[in-house]
């Protein structure tokens, strides 16, 4: 066999990897989006999960006690998004003080005078515990 | 752009992984009959068991790094650019190749798990936390703050935690990387059944192309058994055809690796030196000390995690406890074997490995001519397979937990991860029936 020919024989299963794996779809939203943004995307923003809310009130707030996520989907045992709550500083025994809601036009959750409202952003809040 | 070069730069870290302590280019070595790819896997195990090593320490990792750092570029300095081999690897066009191919097969792979993201369920509420207790400069012995830590061993979630503290982006993706990294690894080591490169690659290309799915590298612990298995698996047979000891070595670090990755690590350190008493090469002495090593390691696995106190007795007595063994009866426990075995078949049908391999032993059962050297390989594999059914069977006809929910949740990783020793045997079948 020639060089080409055992180039070839390299370049087709390469070819079939890459438009499997959508490559060049994948490298372009690398450069266009930033993590944050592909992981609202997986998890949702203000919607489904909400991680991306909730990573974007750790970031721009200070956050010194534990946080509670509610959000508005039909609870199955993978969609709480507790996971993305913890804080390494806190025990689990710690109180929450903290509230993150997302979609609150669905889950009703009544935000009464023990909480101040700290953000919000369309009907999604990070709200403090009095 | 940036998240790019963060990628390249791991690349290279992982690769540096593979170069020291040993140099790959040792001509003694060579003389033994350890081939470049053999030395890497040699390092990469070693490598792995140091860091196994510093996960232990009550020390975080942020205090030491620069130590480590210093210590890890002398071995580097020392053993390649001192001795002029940059020079040597730059001038083997032989060698860029397929690293160039090696390169960019990684770089389309890391670009599907930073595009998809999501997290597995085991990875989300076990490996993720711990994971970020790692990130978070904790130790193993923080890892008790975490009620859950208790369900699964460490060393999974440390590598994931020690890779993403390094990354300058401080990205939690960048952890799973290394994962990524091990399974291309061990799928590259695996393919190389001759010297021709091309048909090297070519292997290489198609077994990603077959089993790569972003799901196994979400997390979840599975993949890394996986390639450790693909890894031992041809090792074993290099060890039963050469009776070399550094092969011994080989097994004997991966198998310390799966003991604090997962729990069935333990399993499988058992069915691999059942594997390593058949080998007849091996003499008496060397058998005995494989025993007491592995019982060693084992001893210290347990004290540590008793010193820990992550020792989960508590958790496990929850599914597997004497008095649900005796509530057994011959109806349940009936009732729980049809339902396996159907399901098992379903999983093994699933995976394209396990299929294969079975298409492919009846073919040279029936088809080929057998040496002796194979026929103590294929005993090999008998007692492989056996004791994999054994332990998916035993795993859950005496788990107490309701059948068809235990099998769905767990069943298919239980089968994907045990499909990886069973690469190296289907080629090597290929290799001999059609003398590539």
């Amino acid at each position: 066999m020639n060089k080409k020919k055992y180039i070839l024989f390299l370049i087709i299963p390469m070819f079939f990897l890459i438009i499997k794996l959508n490559f060049f779809k994948n490298l372009y939203f690398i450069f266009l989006d930033s993590f944050e943004e592909r992981i609202s995307k997986v998890y949702g923003f203000c919607e489904n999960e909400g991680i991306g809310y909730l990573n974007f009130v750790k970031r721009n707030f200070e956050i010194n006690k534990k946080i509670r996520l509610i959000n508005s989907l039909k609870r199955n045992n993978n969609n709480s998004g507790n996971w993305a709550t913890l804080n390494t500083k806190f025990n689990e025994k710690d109180e929450v003080g903290f509230l993150v809601i997302i979609n609150n036009n669905k889950v009703n959750y009544l935000i009464d005078d023990g909480y101040e409202v700290i953000h919000n952003y369309k009907d999604c809040y990070l709200l403090k515990i009095k | 752009m940036i998240e790019i070069l963060q990628i390249i730069i791991f690349f290279l870290i992982f690769n540096s992984l593979l170069l020291f302590p040993l140099n790959i280019f040792n001509q003694d070595l060579h003389r033994k009959h350890f081939n470049i790819l053999e030395v890497s896997v040699l390092n990469l195990g070693i490598n792995l068991n140091i860091l196994l090593l510093i996960s232990l320490i009550n020390y975080p990792f942020s205090r030491i790094w620069i130590l480590i750092g210093i210590g890890y570029f002398s071995v580097l300095f020392y053993n390649y650019i001192r001795k002029k081999f940059l020079k040597k690897i730059l001038k083997k066009k032989i060698l860029l190749i397929p690293l160039f191919i090696y390169f960019f097969i990684f770089l389309i792979l890391s670009l599907d798990i930073s595009n998809q993201l999501f997290l597995g369920w085991d990875a989300k509420y076990f490996y993720y936390i711990k994971a970020l207790f790692f990130f978070d400069d904790k130790t193993l012995y923080n890892l008790k703050e975490f009620s859950p830590s208790q369900w699964h061993p460490h060393f999974g979630s440390y590598l994931w935690g020690f890779f993403w503290s390094i990354s300058f982006l401080e990205i939690e993706y960048f952890g799973r990387l290394s994962y990524l990294f091990i399974f291309c690894f061990s799928i590259y080591y695996v393919s190389k059944l001759n010297e021709n490169y091309v048909s090297h690659l070519f292997i290489f290309l198609i077994l990603l192309i077959l089993f790569y799915q972003y799901k196994y590298f979400s997390g979840l612990q599975e993949i890394i058994l996986f390639s450790f298995l693909i890894i031992i698996s041809k090792t074993l047979d290099k060890l039963s055809l050469s009776g070399n000891y550094l092969f011994l070595i080989i097994i004997l670090l991966f198998n310390n690796l799966m003991l604090w990755t997962k729990s069935e690590g333990l399993v499988y350190l058992f069915i691999i030196l059942s594997l390593i008493l058949l080998i007849k090469k091996i003499s008496f002495k060397y058998k005995l000390g494989t025993i007491l090593t592995l019982i060693l390691l084992l001893i210290l696995k347990l004290s540590i995690y008793d010193l820990a106190e992550l020792n989960n007795n508590n958790t496990q007595n929850m599914f597997y406890n004497f008095n649900y063994l005796l509530s057994l009866n011959f109806e349940i426990l009936f009732y729980k074997f049809v339902n396996i075995l159907i399901w098992l078949l379903y999983y093994i049908a699933s995976n394209v490995f396990f299929i294969s391999f079975i298409f492919i032993i009846i073919f040279d059962y029936f088809f080929s001519k057998k040496n002796v050297d194979y026929l103590e390989y294929e005993k090999i594999l008998t007692i492989y397979l056996i004791s994999v059914f054994l332990f998916i069977f035993s795993a859950y006809l005496f788990r107490e937990m309701e059948i068809i929910q235990s099998i769905r949740t767990t069943m298919d990783r239980l089968v994907m991860s045990a499909s990886g020793f069973l690469i190296y045997p289907s080629l090597r079948i290929i290799k001999k029936t059609y003398n590539l």
